[in-house]
C-alpha cells in the first residue's frame, strides 16, 4: 500500500490543495451561516401550567429537548418577558387535557415579546405535539387510558420522525441543505485537482519509473483511487465537523445518513477527477478543464441557488449533472427522509460514478511514452 | 548468464528502433552499451524490463523469462533512468525510502539501506532537502541512489552522467566501480567514450538498432589498427634525431615536417619516454606533444563514417 500512503501524504503536504479541500468551501459556508448563528442560542420557555396532567408534563419534557423550560406563575408573565428572562411563555388552561381527550379543540396561549422568529421551533414543536395528541384522542374515543397508552407509543416510536418532518420552521435545515452545495463544489474541485498527481508524476518521469519495480499498473491505479477516496472522505468529515461544531448546523434526523450520501458522491467526484486527468496532457490543462466544467455543473445542479428558480429548460438539463442528484438526496434526508427514500438519487449517483470511471480509465495508460 | 537477448526486434510504427539484436551479458560484468542518439539503447533497456512490447526475439534475465517471473526478476534489478525521475515533493531521504518500500524493504533494514545509499552517493548531508534545491549533479546522484536502495543484483544505468560537472561524473564513475566490486552486474549506456573506456569490461557499439561491434576495449580498438601516433613540436630538428628515434623499440616510422616530428609506433609499447630522451640528447627541446591513440571514437568513426556525438 506504499502508493496509497505516499500519495495521501503528498497530496496533504501540498498547501495549495487545502484551498479547494477546506478553505474554499468553509469560507462560503461561513458567509452563509454566520448571520444565522444567533438562532443557535438555546431558547428559554416559560410554562404556566394550570392543568398539570401527565399530558402537559409530557409536553414540557418534549420542549425540554429543544429549549430551556421553566414553570412560572400566571402573574409573572409580563415581568419575565419584558425583563427578557424568557423568549416565549405558554399558558395551558385548566381542563386542557380533558377537552383534548374528548375531541374538542382546546388552545394553548403563547406570549412573546417581539415579532422574533426565534420562538418558531418551540411553537412548531407544540403544534406538532398537540396535533399528534389530537389524532390519538380521536382514535381513543374519549378513553383516557387508551389515550395515554397511545401517547406513550407515539413518543417511543415515531415521535422523532413526526417532529422532524413538520412542514414549517425548517429554515435552519434549508440553510444546511443550501450550504451543502458548497461542499459539493469543493469536492469536485478538490478531487479534480488531487487527481492530477498522476500528471505531475508523468511530467517528472517518476510515474514511468515506478513500473521498473515489481509494482503493477493495476495495483497503482487501485491505490491511487483509494487515496483520492480517502482524501475526499476526509474533506467531507472536516467540513461536517466545522458545520456541526462551529455553526451548530442542523443536519436533520441523521448526520450519518447525510455522510453516507456524500460518501457516495465522493465516488462521483473522484472518478470525475480521474476522467479529467486522463483526458488532459498536463496539470495546467487539467485545472483549466476542471474549472470550466465544475462551475457550470454546480450552477445547474443548484449549488449556488435553488434549482427551482431556473427556467424549465435548465431544470431539465440539470437532470444530466450529478450535482442535482446529490443535492436532491441531501435535501430529502435532511428534511426527514430515510436513505431508502433517496434510493433513486443514490442509484443515479452510482451511475454517474461508473460513467466517469469508465471515461477515466478507458484510455490505457501509455507506458510506451517513455 | 545475467542477460540473454536473442534477435530482439522493436518497432515504433514505421521506425525500426531495435533490429535483430543479440546480446549476452555475464554475471559480474560492467557492460557498456555505446551509441549515438537514437541508436536504440533506451529501447533495449525498456524491452528488458518489459515496459514496452517487443516485435520479435527473446529476452531472458537470470535465465528466466520476464513473462513468467516478472516480480521476482524486477525485484533484483535497479534501473537508473536516462531522464531524472525523482519526486520533487519528497526530500532525498523520503525519495529513497519510497523506492525502498516499492521493493518491499521495511523497518530497520529499510532505514539502513536508505542511509547506505545516501552515504554512497554523497548525499547524506543534504538528505532532508527537496531535489528542487539540488544542483544538476546532485539530482543525478539522487536519481542513481533511488535505483540502489534495494541492492539489486543487476544495475542498469541509462546515461547516468548526462549534463553534469566533471567532479560529479568522477564520483559516479567511481561508484559504479565500487558497486561492481561489491558483486553487482552493471549495464552502462552512454555516448561518452571516455567513461565507457574507463569502466567497462566489454562494450557493444550500437547504431540504428544494431550492434556493429562488440568486445573488450582492446579488441575494439584493434579493429582500426595497431598503431599510435605521436606528434612532437620541436625547437629545432636534425636528421640524427630522426635516426635515433627510428631506432627506439616499437617505432615504425618517423617523419619530419617543419618543426614537427610525427612518430608512428606500435600500440602500447610505452616508448614515449625514450623518444623524448632522444630529443634532449640531440640538444633540442620539446615544445608540444600530441598523442593519437586509437579510440572508441575512432572505432565508431571508422565503422559508421559518422562521429558519435553530433
Ligand atoms: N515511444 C516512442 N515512440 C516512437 N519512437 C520512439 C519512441 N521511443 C524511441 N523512439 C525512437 O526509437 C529510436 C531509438 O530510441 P532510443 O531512445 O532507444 O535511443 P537511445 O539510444 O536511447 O538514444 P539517446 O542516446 O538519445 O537516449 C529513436 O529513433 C527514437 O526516436
Ligand atoms: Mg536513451
Amino acid at each position: 500500500m506504499i502508493i496509497f500512503i505516499s500519495n495521501v501524504q503528498r497530496m496533504l503536504r501540498k498547501k495549495w490543495n487545502l484551498i479547494p479541500m477546506l478553505v474554499f468551501p468553509a469560507a462560503l459556508i461561513l458567509l452563509v451561516m454566520w448571520p444565522n448563528m444567533e438562532g443557535t442560542r438555546i431558547l428559554r420557555v416559560g410554562v404556566v401550567d394550570h392543568d398539570a396532567t401527565p399530558l402537559t408534563q409530557n409536553l414540557m419534557d418534549v420542549l425540554q429537548e429543544k429549549a430551556h423550560v421553566q414553570k412560572i406563575r400566571d402573574t409573572d408573565i409580563q415581568v419575565k418577558l419584558t425583563e427578557d428572562l424568557f423568549d416565549y411563555v405558554i399558558v395551558i388552561d385548566r381542563g386542557f387535557t380533558g377537552k383534548l381527550i374528548k375531541n374538542e379543540n382546546p388552545m394553548i396561549k403563547g406570549y412573546r415579546i417581539q415579532e422574533a422568529n426565534t420562538s418558531a421551533p418551540v411553537r412548531i414543536g407544540i403544534e406538532s405535539f398537540i396535533n399528534a395528541a389530537r389524532n390519538i384522542a380521536k382514535v381513543s374515543e374519549g378513553d383516557s387510558d387508551k389515550f395515554y397508552r397511545g401517547m406513550k407509543d407515539y413518543q417511543n416510536g415515531s415521535f422523532a420522525m413526526a417532529y422532524q418532518t413538520i412542514e414549517d420552521g425548517t429554515r435552519r435545515k434549508r440553510n444546511t441543505v443550501f450550504v451543502m452545495g458548497f461542499l459539493v463544489l469543493g469536492m469536485l474541485f478538490f478531487s479534480s485537482i488531487a487527481a492530477t498527481l498522476v500528471l505531475e508524476d508523468k511530467q517528472n518521469n517518476t510515474f514511468y519509473r515506478l513500473f521498473y519495480s515489481p509494482l503493477s499498473l493495476k495495483s497503482y491505479m487501485f491505490q491511487h483511487i483509494l487515496s483520492l477516496l480517502l482524501l475526499s472522505l476526509l474533506q467531507i468529515g472536516a467540513i461536517f465537523a466545522i458545520m456541526l461544531l462551529v455553526f451548530k448546523a442542523d443536519f436533520g434526523p441523521s448526520v450519518f445518513n447525510i455522510f453516507a450520501v456524500f460518501a457516495v458522491f465522493s465516488l462521483v467526484s473522484v472518478s470525475f477527477g480521474l476522467a479529467i486527468s486522463s483526458a488532459s496532457k498536463n496539470k495546467r490543462q487539467a485545472s483549466v478543464v476542471s474549472s470550466l466544467l465544475v462551475t457550470p455543473i454546480c450552477m445547474l445542479g443548484g449549488c449556488f441557488w435553488p434549482r427551482e428558480i431556473m427556467p424549465d429548460i435548465m431544470i431539465k438539463i440539470a437532470d444530466f449533472v450529478p450535482t442535482t442528484w446529490i443535492l436532491k438526496a441531501v435535501e430529502k434526508i435532511i428534511l426527514g427522509s430515510s436513505l431508502r427514500g433517496a434510493t433513486m438519487e443514490i442509484l443515479i449517483l452510482f451511475l454517474f460514478a461508473l460513467i466517469f470511471f469508465l471515461v477515466g480509465t478507458w484510455r490505457r495508460v501509455d507506458l510506451e511514452k517513455l | 548468464m545475467t542477460v540473454r537477448i536473442t534477435n530482439l526486434v522493436k518497432r515504433y510504427n514505421e521506425l525500426l528502433a531495435v533490429d535483430h539484436l543479440t546480446l549476452n551479458i555475464d554475471q559480474g560484468e560492467i557492460f557498456g552499451l555505446l551509441g549515438p542518439n537514437g541508436a536504440g539503447k533506451t529501447s533495449v533497456i525498456n524491452a528488458i524490463m518489459g515496459l514496452i512490447g517487443i516485435d520479435g526475439g527473446e529476452i531472458k534475465i537470470f535465465d528466466k523469462s520476464l513473462n513468467d517471473f516478472e516480480r521476482e526478476i524486477k525485484k533484483s534489478i535497479g534501473i537508473v533512468p536516462q531522464d531524472i525521475a525523482v519526486f520533487e515533493d519528497l526530500t532525498a531521504y523520503e525519495n529513497l525510502a519510497f523506492f525502498g518500500k516499492l521493493y518491499q524493504l521495511r523497518g530497520d533494514l529499510l532505514k539502513k539501506r536508505v542511509e547506505e545509499a545516501l552515504h554512497f552517493t554523497g548525499l547524506w548531508e543534504r538528505r532532508k532537502e527537496f531535489p528542487k534545491k539540488y544542483s544538476g549533479g546532485m539530482k543525478r546522484r539522487l536519481n542513481i541512489a533511488c535505483a540502489l536502495v534495494h541492492q539489486p543484483k543487476l544495475i542498469i544505468m541509462d546515461e547516468p552522467t548526462v549534463g553534469i560537472d566533471p567532479q560529479s561524473r568522477k564520483h559516479i564513475i567511481e561508484s559504479v566501480k565500487t558497486l561492481n566490486q561489491k558483486g553487482s552486474t552493471i549495464i552502462y549506456t552512454s555516448h561518452y567514450m571516455e567513461e565507457v573506456e574507463e569502466l567497462c569490461t566489454r562494450i557493444a557499439i550500437m547504431d540504428h538498432g544494431r550492434i556493429i561491434a562488440l568486445g573488450t576495449k582492446e579488441e575494439l580498438t584493434s579493429l582500426i589498427g595497431l598503431e599510435e601516433k605521436v606528434v612532437l613540436g620541436l625547437a629545432s630538428v636534425n636528421y640524427t634525431l630522426v635516426d635515433k628515434i627510428k631506432k627506439v623499440a616499437g617505432v615504425k616510422d618517423c617523419v619530419v615536417t617543419d618543426h614537427q616530428v610525427t612518430v608512428i609506433s606500435e600500440r602500447d609499447k610505452g616508448n614515449l619516454g625514450r623518444i623524448i630522451d632522444c630529443v634532449s640528447d640531440s640538444e633540442s627541446e620539446v615544445l608540444s606533444i600530441h598523442m593519437e591513440k586509437p579510440t572508441l571514437e575512432g572505432v565508431f568513426l571508422t565503422l559508421t563514417g559518422r562521429s558519435l556525438r553530433d
